[in-house]
């Protein structure tokens, strides 16, 4: 009952931008792993031939693991547009990636990836459009600092 | 002209994210701003709801208080009649004075 609440508490504090800022900086940090930490016969693999031929796989991490810091960060304050900016930067870098794969003919399979990604990025583009819910917005909560 | 053309495809990749970038950039400041609005709405409704319960409060401690000083009023005005009354039967006559007061304050009552 009191875990119930405290879930509740952060909720409200944070919104429904912020959880969603916070699911997106999650699969970028996970995304930022997953590049890090290839196996060899991954970094072989043809998404990742085309990933690395557009930029070194250590910056493609960076940059998630950036923007997943980003995301996070901002979850929790009232300015959250470099999150949505950077968040969606990346999905829609990573999809154009997938294409140029798919085009070039070196990952014939890349469509799939670039729809997904792209798409995820167009959805993260309209959650940047939503203000919050009038619900979650109380007098005096996180918004009450105004500068 | 492979070159150009992967020049080409890099400053795409670069291009077209920044353009999705600025634009839910905007957004998202769009969004922020009515979120701003909407919080001071808010605030201004609560404090109108305070002030609103306060009023109400203080009107209804008011009105009890009305009552009692009514209530005082006309202890205080049967104990003058019974008063008077007294006085009459020990042969003292009352104050005129007394009368006339009873007498416009049952015209006002009236």
């Amino acid at each position: 009952m009191k875990t119930l609440g405290i879930v509740r508490r952060v909720g409200v504090l944070i919104g429904r931008r912020g959880a969603s800022l916070l699911f997106v900086g999650m699969l970028s940090f996970v995304l930022a792993a997953s590049i890090a930490f290839a196996p060899a016969p991954q970094r072989a693999s043809p998404a990742y031939l085309v990933l690395s031929d557009l930029a070194p796989l250590w910056a493609w991490a960076a940059a998630w693991a950036v923007s997943g810091a980003v995301c996070w960060v901002q979850a929790f304050v009232r300015q959250d547009r470099i999150a949505f900016a950077l968040a969606t930067a990346m999905w829609w870098a990573y999809g154009l990636a997938a294409i140029v794969g798919y085009f070039t003919g070196v990952n014939p399979r890349g469509w799939v990836a670039a729809g997904i990604w792209i798409l995820f990025g167009g959805w993260l583009n309209l959650i940047a459009t939503w203000p919050e819910s009038a619900d979650l917005l109380p007098e005096g909560r996180r918004h009450a600092r105004r500068d | 002209m492979p070159a150009v053309t992967d020049l080409l495809i890099q400053v795409a990749i670069g291009a077209v994210p920044l353009g999705v970038a600025y634009l839910a950039y905007r957004s998202a400041t769009e969004a922020n701003k009515r979120n701003l609005a909407m919080e001071g709405q808010k605030v201004d409704q609560a404090a109108y709801d305070r002030a609103q319960g306060i009023y109400e409060k203080g009107m209804s401690q008011l009105e009890k208080q009305l009552e009692r000083a009514q209530d005082q009023i006309d202890s205080l005005e049967e104990a003058v009649l019974m008063l008077r009354a007294q006085l009459i039967q020990a042969g003292i006559p009352p104050d005129p004075r007394t009368l006339t007061v009873q007498i416009t304050t049952r015209r006002d009552e009236s």
